[in-house]
């Protein structure tokens, strides 16, 4: 860094940021968090004071940033009749621009469609 | 039975191909054998269906917050090995099983037809492409079907709604499909 003063975003910022946009894509249901997620995201629920870090509650998405570029990974759940390809492009897309604008990082996204949920 | 490509497609029993009776009733140009002929009614029937089920499903809105037992599930669900997922896309994956369960659904709404089991194998992605779209894939369909259903034209109608649901739901090119009438039931008068 040049000037004299430096910004560096957090992992878990990012990881809020692209939460949010995620959730927002029309047709995502829900974002999927991996076992250890959710057990340690329902501890936490449980317990009193909080003594699962907070990251660890930001369900289905894992950021982290390094050498000025953030890797975001995503697991969602779609509702049966969404096209599953176009809307995993879709979340890639939106969620790379609102980390790039929010956060001023270039992102790269992986998205898994991970339920399709049926009717009935 | 081993269906495959456009160039041997078998038809359903009065000799129509279950996509022209599709992209006609589209169309709107439906001849005069197409209107009456009960396969190629049966035909566009499954079409509608699929039709107003993908409609409606995408229209609903969004679910209640889970509960503690459906969240543990949807965690169980979300933990997918490498072999279980299809390539999308660049950076983009579908959960194998989830697609399997989404195609047995779709035979599942069809009349005098119960699926079975499904496998979906994907063609393997070469490592770093850049390839846009998914990679095709073929499925193997296990069903049972009511006595009376025309088998020969089930086959090609299953064929038909499965890719249709690979394109229009999945967002997956199936080239091929496998279909395996392995059971018939009769249902009580």
């Amino acid at each position: 860094m040049t000037g004299p003063t430096t910004v560096t975003v957090s992992d878990l910022a990012v990881a809020r940021v692209a939460a949010r946009r995620a959730r927002a894509v029309p047709g995502v249901a829900v974002l999927m968090g991996d076992v250890t997620q959710t057990l340690l995201g329902l501890a936490a629920d449980w317990l009193p004071r909080d003594p699962v870090p907070e990251e660890l509650r930001l369900h289905g998405l894992v950021a982290s940033v390094q050498d000025g570029r953030a890797e975001i990974r995503v697991t969602v759940g779609v509702r049966f009749g969404v096209q599953c390809a176009e809307l995993a492009e879709q979340v890639r897309r939106e969620v790379a621009e609102e980390v790039a604008r929010v956060c001023g990082l270039p992102a790269r996204v992986r998205v898994t469609v991970a339920d399709i949920v049926l009717p009935g | 039975m081993a269906l495959e490509g456009t160039d041997r497609v078998e038809p359903l029993a009065c000799g129509r191909d279950a996509a022209d009776v599709w992209d006609h009733a589209e169309a709107g140009t439906l001849d005069e054998h197409e209107r009456t002929c009960p396969h190629c009614v049966r035909a566009r029937a499954d079409h509608d269906r699929l039709g107003g089920l993908v409609a409606r499903m995408a229209a609903e809105p969004l679910r209640p917050p889970p509960s503690v037992l459906e969240q543990v599930m949807g965690a169980v669900v979300a933990d997918l090995r490498p072999h279980e997922l299809l390539h999308l896309g660049p950076d983009a994956w579908l959960g194998r099983p989830t697609a399997e369960a989404a195609l047995r659904h779709v035979v599942d709404t069809m009349d005098g037809l119960r699926a079975r089991r499904c496998r979906i194998e994907q063609d393997r992605v070469p490592d770093g492409v850049g390839g846009v779209g998914a990679a095709p894939v073929w499925v193997r369909m296990t069903v049972a079907a009511r006595f009376g259903v025309d088998l020969a034209s089930v086959t090609a109608r299953v064929r038909q709604m499965l890719i249709s649901a690979g394109d229009r739901t999945l967002g997956v090119p199936i080239t091929g499909v496998d279909i395996l009438v392995e059971d018939l039931w009769e249902e009580p008068a």
